[in-house]
């Protein structure tokens, strides 16, 4: 039975019920009989678990994947098919538009500016870009219908299914863009979370791990048995740094504890892993960023969980006088433990004005010299092409061989754990943990 | 005519956005706030949620809330005791070269805000000029991390950000004192102190209020300082838990039921700031 709370019965609730009651709040507001639920007896009714619920999210969107949203959620081992919208699939063989200009909606700093030049000389246009600094603001921006966007670059993958859902994205007619068969890795031919690649193509692909300055952590993380144990146990008070975002951040516990699905929906799983990693915060004073790549080299952190492609780089802000192999980072899954690994992808826009050109500048990123120039020259985030490997990259200087291990191999993939998108009320379970993480309580 | 356009363009139609957004709801694909514009439709779930988490002590913004009142007072009266001191001096010894002093004060405050900050951090890394010095004074024997999430360097943040705004409004009252006012204290017996505390210091009263009012209230609201120079769940204000929620599409309805939380206290302080002026300007006119 649910029931509306008296006023008064508020002033008993647990910090934990707060954390439950946030979270409904939050995603329930378009209807009153999903607040009082959550408020009455619990937000986690009704919602499916990662496990267990394959099959059910079949719908007008696409088939596969799991239940939890109004479309389905892909997972590795329930792929999801989209349902291609016909009406804003481009035809094949179409001319480029003339002197057109191509609007990108990117990530800041995440494209290399001779790549694009050389896109503009080639078809004699124009490429506009808009930085968006997180995903959900990048979803703002295009939600908007403001811009006439014709395609992002840098799209989570658990960003995917909703924008879908959406009709934000323009289905990719892949005969425009046969770069990404003959330049990719196999394994994103036709990815789980858009079997048949209708939506998306790959851009970059990452491992989240842990980044020290070894001549100040004076532990041997890489021969620790529990790699995560180093932010537990020995981690440097007001030196170490945890990744700014829910996911990232909780799965770190999660990893640690051993769970491979990390997709969790479970209020108690997730509750555990806050306090975990409030223990970790309190006793470090740790602080929550993305600049990791700047953090560590220039000593404003000894300690941070990172993104490999913020490694691969991050040499270049040291000091002058320092040196890189003061450097270290390690995906925890060499050490036999969880870890995530994770991509991202380009997309095509609705409200494009120029989709030929947009497929077109795809096929041209794809490009194994292009992909390797903006590597090289610009993001230090690598992309899964064939002609990428780790002996490549290592072997063209671009990093020290002692962080080799923040390129990834195509079978890093099947190694590490995905963080995927979660059904709306685990989702704001996850978020309004890491608001409890960030306000400290 | 035109001061109700401005009124209703850049304070009714905006407060009204806020109202929507905190009354309103979120979608169900994007999961996106979807403000509702009848009132009719408000629901106040999540403001009353709010409210309720930032009174009770194990609320999310409990704590958020206590120390953005502690940095806030701290730092305002610091900007008291900072800014006094140099409008007095302005107002009364600066003679001549009061407009020299007066641009030299003020001239870091023409770079923006961030650039300012900036060069702070520049100032309080591990390395930098001020652990440099301390260490060189033997005051240390290791750098201290003041950009780790320190209240301190917070407090520092704000008061440097801050002080013109106090220094402006005591400088205008303490400059508006006649002469004649403490020459007949003189005149009286009292000596320079007395003077001061008898006679300067009631005098400028509307000063310190416009001064603590127009400094305090920016604070408030502040979240940047506190990202830019002490980092840390520790030091998270009010400011910052808003802009955590704003960052997070389904917690936007929560962080806009902050603002008008925030709103309705700061209303507090600006009406009795308006109170006392339209006081002490009826003393005047009555004298």
């Amino acid at each position: 039975m649910v029931r509306p709370l008296h006023p008064k019965e508020r002033q008993v609730y647990s910090r934990r019920a707060f954390l439950t009651r946030a979270a409904a709040a939050g995603v329930a507001l378009p209807s009153m009989a999903a607040i009082l639920a959550a408020c009455g007896s619990g937000a986690q009714s009704g919602v499916a678990t990662s496990g267990g619920a394959t099959g059910g999210g079949e719908n007008a969107y696409g088939t596969g994947g799991i239940a939890g949203a109004a479309y389905p959620l892909a997972r590795p081992e329930a792929p999801v098919t989209w349902t291609v919208d016909e009406a804003n699939l481009i035809a094949s063989d179409l001319p480029p538009e003339e002197n057109a200009t191509v609007k990108m909606l990117r990530w800041p700093y995440y494209f290399a500016p001779a790549v694009i030049k050389s896109f503009e000389k080639k078809y004699n246009c124009t490429v506009e870009q808009t930085e968006f600094s997180d995903m959900d603001k990048g979803l703002a921006k295009i939600n908007t219908g403001q811009g006439d966007f014709d395609l992002l670059v840098g799209m989570n993958v658990w960003a995917l299914g909703r924008s879908i859902a959406a009709k934000l994205l323009r289905p990719v007619n892949l005969d425009y863009i046969p770069n990404l068969a003959a330049n990719c890795w196999d394994s994103f031919q036709s990815p789980f979370y858009d079997v048949g690649s209708h939506y998306s193509v790959p851009y970059s692909v990452w491992s989240t791990g842990i980044f020290w300055r070894n001549d100040m952590v004076t532990q041997d993380i890489a021969a620790m048995a529990n790699p995560y144990d180093i932010f537990w146990d020995g981690a440097p008070v007001d030196k170490t740094h945890l990744l700014a975002n829910a996911q990232d951040v909780l799965s770190m516990s999660m990893f640690r504890d051993g769970l491979t699905d990390v997709n969790v929906t479970d209020a108690d799983t997730i509750n555990a892993a806050k306090d975990a990693i409030t223990q970790v915060a309190r006793a470090t004073n740790a602080k929550f960023d993305h600049v990791d790549y700047t953090d560590v080299p220039k000593g404003q952190a000894y300690l941070h969980q990172s993104w490999s492609g913020n490694v691969s780089d991050a040499f270049v802000f040291l000091a002058e006088g320092d040196q890189a192999e003061n450097l270290s980072y390690l995906w925890p899954v060499e050490s036999g433990v969880p870890g995530n690994v994770d991509n991202d992808t380009f997309v095509l826009l609705n409200t494009g004005k120029a989709p030929v050109l947009a497929h077109l500048l795809l096929n041209h990123i794809l490009d194994a010299t292009n992909a390797m120039t903006n590597f090289a020259s610009w993001t230090g985030y690598q992309m899964p092409q064939k002609t990428m490997t780790r002996d490549a990259l290592v072997g063209s200087g671009l990093v020290p061989d002692h962080l080799a291990n923040t390129y990834i191999v195509e079978a890093d993939m099947d190694r590490g754990s995905r963080e995927l998108e979660l059904p709306a009320t685990a989702d704001a379970l996850w978020q309004s943990a890491f608001l409890e993480l960030q306000a400290g309580v | 005519m035109p001061a109700t356009v401005f009124l209703l363009v850049f304070f009714v139609f905006p407060f009204f956005v806020v109202l929507a957004v905190a009354f309103g709801g979120v979608s169900d694909i994007l999961r996106e706030p979807v403000p509702a514009w009848n009132p009719l439709a408000w629901n106040p779930a999540v403001v009353t949620f709010t409210i309720s988490n930032i009174s009770h002590a194990d609320g999310l913004y409990h704590s958020a809330f206590l120390r953005t009142f502690l940095y806030v007072g701290s730092a305002t009266l610091l900007c008291l005791v900072i800014g006094y001191p140099f409008a007095y001096f302005l107002a009364r010894h600066a003679g001549r070269w009061r407009g020299l002093f007066i641009g030299l004060f003020f001239a870091p405050f023409w770079i923006s805000y961030m650039l300012r900050m900036l060069a702070w951090i520049s100032l309080l890394e591990d390395d930098g000029l001020i652990n440099s010095i301390l260490l060189r004074m033997g005051v240390l024997n290791t750098p201290y991390p003041w950009l780790a999430g320190k209240p301190v360097t917070l407090i520092i943040g704000l008061v440097y950000g801050y002080v013109p705004f106090m220094v402006l409004p005591l400088f205008a009252t303490l400059d508006r004192i006649h002469p004649s006012i403490l020459e007949a204290g003189h005149d009286l017996g009292a000596s320079p102190a007395q003077t001061f505390w008898r006679v300067t210091f009631p005098e400028s009263k509307q000063g310190i209020l416009a001064g603590l009012v127009i400094c305090a209230l920016p604070m408030f609201g502040d979240y940047f300082t506190q990202q830019l120079l002490a980092a840390g769940s520790g030091t998270r204000m009010i400011g910052n838990a808003i802009v955590d929620s704003l960052a997070i599409p389904i917690f936007v309805p929560q962080g806009a039921a902050l603002i008008l939380v925030l709103l309705a206290l700061l209303i507090v302080p600006i009406v009795y700031y308006l109170w006392s002026t339209q006081r002490a300007a009826g003393q005047v006119r009555a004298a």
